[in-house]
């Protein structure tokens, strides 16, 4: 049923990349050298990724996936970290944290109390939900912290003037954190208007194209969604929550 | 007594050459006092700290060294939230929060008394306090961005007043401002001194201001006091070298 994909099959494939490179050279894009390096990373990306996935399953051991799972996380956090143009006092506690309990939390209900999955740790559906769930999360953590430390920092005299008013910092904030948590969403919350109608997500996709009914596939599609929006308001609530508190001191006024 | 200052001093990070960091003081051992219903001026040229000392008063920083007293207790003994409902502070630049001059009012009262006051009663109040700092009333109404710098500075001025502070917080409220809109600042200042009684620090590297304003002063220069005593005698008769040089205008580029 399913029509297996042979290394050959692949080499042609590499023809699709090589009009992408024609096309940036002859329009003057300059894209061309982006365009290889990713290509080159993607195929050896997912080709680790698939060997290491296979040893994976193929040992089903609880130690194993853990192993995996830190990885995807230690990734993760080192990923948001590179994109934050600002950096603030315990940040890596503090986004390590947030991550955890959110994207740990959405695991352990849809694996556990949805799926019921046996054994616990069951690679087949442990790492490819956590993969989703995680890779949305630092989406969303990344763009609310870059909008908490930003707008704190332009915000400034906004910020003091309404603590001279009597404001305490977490009122002082208080748009700003929101913006930051809306920031995270807002992504997510467009998917989950538009899924199905100009998008076929992935992982539907895949099922479909691995050879699931549809019936099937978009159930799960719709539990991945519903465990995207819950993880990714989970970080970045308690992200934001603590991460504005690295600005400001237990006086109301800004740290130094 | 309302402020004592004793050995104050604070210092900011300056960047060197060679890329790091060092702490030079910007506030230096300070030691002074400030009375009570007598307007106190903090004179000086520009970078000499002035700014930071005003900020002192109401926490939105901290001394490094040395401690600052209010009415004989610790700063540092007080709740924030309440020393700052009790010590309003206008900066430099006038900051409007969103919204209009209304909802400005608001935001400060609302943080007082922690709920919504009673439209129309509130509405009254504000307009009076418009009045009286030579606001038109329908400016309550105005969207903030509307507003000139100098009326802007009002509407700042306004919003501290209204939750009826015992010190008030002045920094240079006329930076902004031309000649004649100066004038009638300060005029509103004075009036202000007088009608309510209100105890009064005031930010100025200008010296015709401090003349017009009058007061207890003290003159600061490279973050440290050289000079301290009323108004009058310290441009009158300058003590120092340096005082001599800053009313003579010297020190200002």
């Amino acid at each position: 049923m399913i029509i297996e994909l042979s290394y050959i099959d692949l080499f042609i494939g590499i023809g699709l990349i090589v009009i992408a490179i024609g096309l940036s050279i002859y329009s003057r894009l300059q894209l061309e050298k982006d365009l290889f390096v990713g290509a080159v990373r993607t195929f050896v990306q997912l080709i680790a990724v698939g060997y290491v996935l296979n040893i994976v399953f193929s040992i089903e051991a609880w130690y194993a996936v853990i192993a995996v799972l830190l990885l995807m996380f230690g990734i993760a956090v080192h990923t948001i970290l590179g994109r934050q143009r600002y950096r603030f006092k315990n940040m890596i506690p503090i986004i390590t944290v947030s991550l955890m309990i959110g994207t740990g939390l959405t695991l352990f209900i849809v694996v556990y109390v949805i799926i019921q999955v046996e054994p616990w740790y069951s690679p087949q559906y442990v790492i490819p939900i956590m993969g989703m769930i995680l890779g949305n999360s630092m989406n969303g953590v990344a763009l609310a912290i870059d909008r908490l430390s930003s707008e704190i920092r332009e915000k400034r005299e906004i910020i003091e003037t309404r603590l001279s008013l009597g404001a305490t910092s977490r009122e002082a904030v208080s748009d700003i954190i929101s913006s930051a948590v809306r920031a995270a969403m807002i992504p997510t919350i467009n998917s989950l208007m538009t899924v199905g109608i100009v998008s076929l997500p992935g992982m539907m996709t895949g099922q479909i194209l691995s050879g699931t009914s549809p019936i099937i596939a978009v159930k799960y599609q719709i539990l991945v969604m519903y465990m995207i929006a819950a993880s990714v308001m989970i970080s970045s609530v308690l992200l934001v929550q603590r991460g504005y508190k690295q600005y400001f001191t237990a006086h109301h006024q800004f740290k130094e | 007594m309302l402020f004592q200052f004793r050995h104050v001093s604070k210092k900011k990070p300056v960047e060197t050459q060679k890329s790091s960091t060092v702490r030079e003081y910007i506030l230096h051992d300070l030691l002074f006092n400030i009375n009570a219903h007598v307007p106190q001026l903090i004179l000086g040229p520009s970078g000499s700290g002035k700014t930071t000392l005003l900020r002192l008063c109401n926490r939105l920083t901290d001394p490094d060294s040395g401690e600052i007293l209010f009415r004989g207790q610790a700063l540092t003994a007080y709740d924030v939230i309440e020393l700052r409902t009790r010590i309003g502070y206008v900066a430099q630049v006038p900051v409007m929060l969103d919204g209009s001059v209304l909802s400005n009012f608001k935001y400060a009262i609302q943080k007082l008394n922690k709920n919504l006051p009673n439209g129309e009663e509130f509405e009254e109040e504000c307009k009076e306090l418009l009045r009286f700092l030579n606001l038109p009333e329908p400016f309550l109404y105005y969207e903030t961005d509307r507003l000139s710098v100098g009326e802007k500075q009002r509407v700042a001025l306004a919003r501290t007043l209204l939750r009826k502070p015992e010190v008030i917080l002045l920094d240079e409220p006329t930076s902004a401002l031309d000649r004649t809109s100066t004038f009638r600042f300060l005029e509103t200042i004075n009036k202000l001194r007088d009608e309510m009684n209100l105890n009064m620090i005031m930010v100025t590297h200008s010296i015709d201001q401090a003349k017009i304003l009058g007061g207890n002063g003290i003159v600061l220069v490279g973050g440290s006091v050289v000079e301290q005593g009323p108004v009058a005698e310290i441009m009158n008769n300058p003590q120092t070298e340096i005082t001599k040089q800053f009313i003579e205008g010297m020190l200002d580029n």
